[in-house]
């Protein structure tokens, strides 16, 4: 306990935000800072790391809200390295985040019934585990606890690691996903997965697909003017 | 009946419609295969009274996907973008690749792909566009278009998000790694592995015993179909 409660709460580590989160003003808090590092193109990857035997997470639902609006149109990946007991705020604070990285001691508790939910409990279980998951179209996760194995394999969490090495851990998952990617580049792709989280996967299948086409053409565009410009110098 | 295309042939046998990528080895998707594709699509495919398709590759592969250089070139010169370098003119050749690879999606009868070799880049899409994948042993699959500057954008992001979910869609589409058929099969993007050798006959069996099923086909259901299949395949 000593050493996860000794971390400095806010840092950039390669180009990545390391946030501790130990309550949830600790991520509100570092809001802006967040925003100004994105608008700078200074990070690449979000991350905040949180154990629950040492977090204080309470959330009003007006502040979930506002959470959530800030991470459904998050323009980078947003990443929570998470432990222990996962449940209540912590749980909805998880799904709110693109992708989980899940320590061996992970059990995630969903709740008994969706409407204490912020967001559309149903509509984000098929967006983070696909809407072909055997298990969603069977049955319901509600009221249902799972270990990290079982986390795993429904996808909702991407990867187990070593909560304790949870900094390094995070570090070489970006350095693995998004390789010497620039920033543009990357903000293209996740801009395309945001369309997805905003209409859901319910949507009209054109809708859907019209960011995906937007981005492929943009990205395309700007890799053959430079593939051109490098020619001609 | 059989209609040969340069580089893809559609063939009707006992009801079954068989869309095959005919450019070996590799089956690239070259611009000439997917305007014949687009031709298939429209013109006997979406006309033909065949109750199932199956999408295969000539050879050992699949398909290696499109030619990055020659993709480029085309989107550019076809795209018309503004001061800000925001398209304004999608190119049309995208929409009508987007909407043959659509059209296996979205048709009501069983669509199953089946896989050996590479499948990568616009071919996993394709194949993402069947209702059930099938994939040989030793298969390599893998959407590498962000290690080339770009994205997929034949489907396969959405697709990926409906089989596997936001966050290992995403580690897919960002890191542009190849997987083996093992590891698309954890990932939920394929729905069997089977013998490389067996992969259209186990496909055919498949699509027949979907086909004999009373109840009404629903793609939803690709999973059970699988595995009622695979009860009885060893004695198929």
């Amino acid at each position: 306990m000593d050493t996860y409660m000794e971390k400095p709460c806010f840092f950039i580590q390669d180009s990545a935000i390391i946030l501790y989160a130990y309550n949830f003003d600790s991520i509100i808090n570092y809001r802006n800072k967040v925003d100004e590092n994105i608008l700078n193109n200074n990070i690449n990857a979000f991350v905040v790391i949180c154990n629950s035997q040492y977090t204080d997470l309470h959330m009003s639902s007006d502040q979930k809200a506002e959470l959530y609006m800030w991470m459904k149109a998050f323009p980078i990946p947003s990443i929570i390295v998470f432990d222990n007991n996962c449940h209540g705020d912590l749980l909805e604070l998880a799904m709110m985040f693109d992708i989980r990285l899940g320590g061996k001691n992970l059990t995630i508790k969903f709740p008994e019934e969706a409407s204490s939910i912020v967001f559309n409990y149903d509509q984000q279980c098929s967006l983070l585990m696909g809407n072909n998951s055997d298990f969603l179209q069977q049955d319901s996760l509600l009221n249902r606890a799972l270990n990290s194995e079982e986390a795993y394999s429904l996808h909702f969490v991407n990867q187990i690691i070593d909560f304790d090495d949870a900094e390094n851990e995070a570090s070489s998952y970006i350095k693995k996903i998004l390789g010497n990617k620039d920033n543009d580049h990357i903000k293209a792709i996740i801009k395309c997965f945001n369309h997805y989280k905003h209409l859901g996967l319910s949507a009209d299948r054109d809708l859907l697909l019209e960011e995906e086409a937007r981005q492929f053409c943009n990205l395309i565009v700007r890799s053959y003017m430079n593939t051109r410009v490098n020619y001609e110098d | 009946m059989k209609i040969e295309l340069n580089k893809v042939y559609f063939e009707e046998k006992d009801g079954i419609g068989y869309v095959v990528i005919n450019d070996p080895p590799a089956n690239k998707m070259t611009n000439l295969f997917l305007t014949e594709l687009s031709e298939l699509v429209n013109q006997h495919i979406s006309k033909s009274g065949v109750k199932g398709i199956i999408i295969t590759g000539a050879g050992r592969h699949f398909s290696s996907g499109v030619e990055v250089d020659r993709l480029k070139e085309l989107v550019s010169n076809q795209a018309a973008i503004d001061a800000n370098g925001d398209i304004l003119t999608h190119p049309a050749g995208h929409k009508q690749d987007r909407d043959s690879f659509n059209f296996f999606y979205n048709h009501s009868i069983p669509v199953i792909s089946a896989v050996n070799g590479f499948c990568v880049g616009a071919g996993l899409e394709l194949a993402l566009c069947s209702h059930i994948r099938i994939c040989g042993n030793g298969s390599t699959l893998g959407l590498p278009e962000s290690t080339f500057g770009f994205i997929p954008a034949l489907s396969g992001t959405l697709r990926c998000v409906e089989l596997c979910g936001l966050g290992k869609a995403l580690e897919i589409v960002l890191s542009g790694e190849m997987f083996t058929a093992a590891e698309a099969m954890n990932a939920g993007i394929v729905d069997n592995i089977v013998s490389k050798k067996e992969t259209l006959l186990y496909c055919e069996g498949l699509m027949k015993f979907i086909l004999q099923s009373e109840t009404e086909y629903s793609k939803k259901k690709a999973k059970e179909y699988v595995k009622s299949f695979n009860e009885i395949y060893k004695n198929y």
